[in-house]
């Protein structure tokens, strides 16, 4: 069945015990374009993404991705479709930088030329240099080490990228080169990207279509634009305020 | 690029080499045409056993020696169990202590009674119970004989406790002479000295210490043959060659009470076992002229006892690693086991080392496998406990980020948690490592060999000398192991998480 969304979500709930997170999540993400999750802390947004790659279960409603339902039977193979990147890049401390890119790659025994060239590819379009790529992560910058996680979630030249605050743990002139590191490795690809953030600016910058979530329920889903000229609620007008001036 | 296969190419080489080191030290065992000579823990059963190792030596064959066996029965089921092949018995504690007490001692019946193993003829000597006074009074007096003593009711008698007491002891010696002393109760230890000084007239010994030769003491003869015979015979098990019983044979006779008195007085003196033995067989014709000397003796026993310790050590330390790791990350994954089975391995820890190996004999034996076995439960603990808590702190967003980034549960193991685990891992195994190299010089109790072997037989003999034969080389072996383990750490825990490294 070709989609006709990235991701789409009918009735979703989740909850954590008696906290109910995510309520009545009706959402359908477009296909090749960067979706912006925004909220406030304790907003849900993480949790939705947590949905989408099935690190977490939803308690009640229907979730699609790129079309199909889940779950899914082979999960490890569904997750290596999207690439995932976190806060603080989440690097493993003991892999050079080079082998956190190429980690499940290598895992599923792709050949080492291959791994390599493609690799070194995805550092030249982040502008890393070869030699960083030696390095462990503790011995790279921030933006050294959110480049690096860019990287290894775009290694298995995934459709759907998942990406967790991952511009947030650096400082603000870091984080605009990132944002063009970003930019320049979206653009011109049918690439389909959902972006957690609590920065509304980087979510106006970066995303095509946003998501506000508040509470636990979307406030408003359009394309940027649209949420710019018409907020749907007291709640959006304020956030787009406060942050946008 | 190199740098980042590096920690796989490092556990992958650990494993290689804790099995090449498993396979080299396992060899050696495997030699045919072996004859495992062991002795009890006391001087005269070691010194025995190393004459009849030498003299099979000369005669062609390949000895093992397993000395310092603890107790009668520890020797006698080795050798039903064929676990040894060969120690000097006597003939008294064949019928009283493996018998249950049958009255006939000499060897024909005792062997009819015996399955599977036999004394052959005795050497000669006969270490009985006897009473003994010091050489001058004896002659003052003319007394020779224990009946003498009738007539001299002034003389004043201190035996050991355990004379005292024992039905074979003075209980039955005065029923059988009608003595009318009252004797008291003394230290053994004490009991020479005080003779030697005038302190006391009479007392109780073994027929062949040493020490009757070294305070000049003269033995009184038992001319009712009250007290039992102990007749040294060599004891063997029905599948020892005719070969190596026609060469025991060869000791028949050759040494009567006085002179086994004499080669204990050597001991006593300071002399080690091995040059009384070879002396004894040099003056005796039995052997040539010593094969080798003193020094090289020296070399060849140290390099026997390091590879056998290593052995040990090693075999037990890769069980416990396999085991202690696989065991950990069944735990880490099971939280509600991990309690149980640390506090498991945590008991077994609490138990005295030397109760653990004496526990190991009932269910293995004696030798090389309950020692590894024994060394193994407490190598356990060590690397167990590390490896749980090396998981347990491993972060959870990482564990969650490799979930996300697709590793199965497998790869996450063994390419994330693993690796993270490896500094926590390795000191634990260190622990373990240098834990097990100590624990091993135990295991010379339990005839395992090693380093302790030395040590236990300067012990028994307290001769510094012998213990440090094998302590400083165990000393010197636990220090190069936390050196090579620290080798070992650079190539298979990855720089970050090394301590001092960089990250």
């Amino acid at each position: 069945m070709a989609a006709s969304a990235a991701v789409e979500f009918r009735d979703v709930a989740k909850s954590y015990g008696d906290l109910a997170v995510l309520r009545e999540i009706n959402l359908s993400l477009p296909l090749a374009t960067t979706t912006a999750i925004v909220g406030a802390s304790g907003s849900g947004k993480t949790t939705l993404l947590r949905l989408i790659n099935a690190l977490e279960r939803p308690d009640a409603g229907e979730l699609f991705v790129r079309g199909r339902a889940l779950p899914v039977d082979d999960v490890e193979a569904f997750r290596r479709g999207m690439g995932y990147a976190v806060q603080g890049a989440g690097l493993f401390p003991h892999l050079s930088a080079y082998a956190n890119i190429v980690l499940v790659a290598r895992a599923l025994g792709q050949d080492e030329a291959t791994l390599r060239e493609r690799a070194l590819a995805l550092a030249v379009r982040m502008q890393l240099d070869e030699a960083l790529l030696e390095r462990y992560p503790g011995e790279l910058s921030g933006g050294q080490q959110q480049r690096v996680g860019l990287c290894r979630a775009l290694m298995l030249a995934p459709d759907l990228l998942l990406l967790d605050e991952p511009f947030s743990a650096v400082d603000p002139i870091t984080r605009v080169e990132l944002y063009r590191h970003f930019e320049a490795l979206v653009d011109g690809r049918a690439l389909s990207v959902v972006l957690v953030t609590h920065d509304m600016r980087e979510a106006v910058r970066l995303a095509g279509h946003l998501v506000i979530l508040n509470a636990g329920r979307v406030a408003q889903s359009g394309a940027t634009h649209d949420v710019l000229s018409a907020p749907a609620d007291a709640y959006v007008a304020r956030l787009l305020e406060e942050q946008l001036q | 690029m190199r740098r980042g296969i590096k920690p796989t190419n490092g556990t992958h080489s650990l494993w290689a080499l804790i099995l090449a080191l498993a396979v080299l030290l396992a060899a050696p065992s495997a030699r045919a045409e072996t004859l495992r000579v062991a002795s009890k823990n006391f001087n005269e059963s070691y010194l025995l056993g190393e004459i009849a190792a030498q003299l099979l030596q000369a005669r062609g064959f390949d000895v093992e020696r397993r000395f310092g066996l603890g107790g009668t029965l520890i020797c006698y089921n080795a050798l039903v169990g064929r676990e040894i092949d060969l120690y000097v018995e006597y003939t008294g504690t064949v019928a009283q202590a493996i018998l249950g007490g049958v009255a006939d001692t000499d060897v024909g019946s005792l062997n009819a009674r015996l399955t599977g193993v036999r004394l052959l003829t005795p050497i000669g000597f006969n270490n009985s119970y006897a009473l003994v006074m010091r050489r001058q009074l004896l002659e003052s007096l003319g007394v020779s004989r224990v009946s003498d003593l009738l007539a001299q009711p002034q003389l004043d008698i201190v035996v050991s406790h355990e004379f005292l007491e024992r039905p074979d002891g003075w209980p039955g010696l005065v029923q059988t002479y009608a003595l009318p002393h009252e004797p008291r109760g003394i230290e053994h230890g004490l009991a020479y000295q005080a003779l030697a000084d005038g302190s006391i007239d009479v007392t109780d010994a073994y027929s062949t210490d040493g020490e009757l030769e070294r305070y000049d003491l003269a033995l009184l003869d038992d001319d009712r043959g009250f007290f039992p015979r102990y007749l040294a015979a060599p004891f063997v098990h029905d599948e020892v060659s005719a070969g190596a019983v026609a060469a025991l044979a060869e000791l028949t006779g050759r040494i009567d009470d006085l002179g086994m008195q004499r080669l204990n007085a050597k001991v006593l003196a300071g002399a080690d076992f091995a040059s009384v033995a070879s002396d004894f067989l040099v003056a005796e014709g039995l052997v040539s002229a010593p094969s080798d000397g003193a020094e090289s003796r020296l070399w060849r026993e140290l390099r026997r006892n390091v590879l056998r310790h290593l052995q040990l050590t090693a075999i037990a330390l890769g069980l416990a690693i396999a085991l202690g790791v696989g065991l950990g990350v069944v735990v880490y994954r099971r939280p509600r086991l991990a309690s149980a089975v640390i506090y498991v391995c945590g008991l077994l820890q609490t138990i005295p080392s030397i109760a653990l190996l004496a526990l190991m004999i009932p269910l293995f034996g004696i030798g090389l496998l309950p020692a590894i076995v024994a060394l193994f439960l407490y190598a356990l603990l060590p690397i167990l406990r590390n490896t749980v808590v090396a998981l347990v702190s491993i972060d959870g967003e990482l564990l969650r980020t490799a979930t996300a980034i697709g590793l199965s549960r497998a790869q996450r193991l063994l390419r994330v948690q693993l690796p993270l685990a490896m500094p926590a891992l390795f000191a634990g195994v260190r622990t373990a490592a240098v834990i097990s190299v100590g624990t091993a010089t135990l295991a010379a109790f339990i005839g395992a060999g090693g380093l302790g072997d030395p040590i236990v037989t300067g012990l028994s003999l307290n001769d510094t000398r012998l213990i440090l034969e094998g302590a400083v080389p165990a000393a010197v072996l636990a220090i190069l192991i936390e050196l090579s383990f620290e080798v070992l750490e650079r190539r298979v825990v990855p720089p970050p998480l090394r301590s001092g490294g960089a990250g």
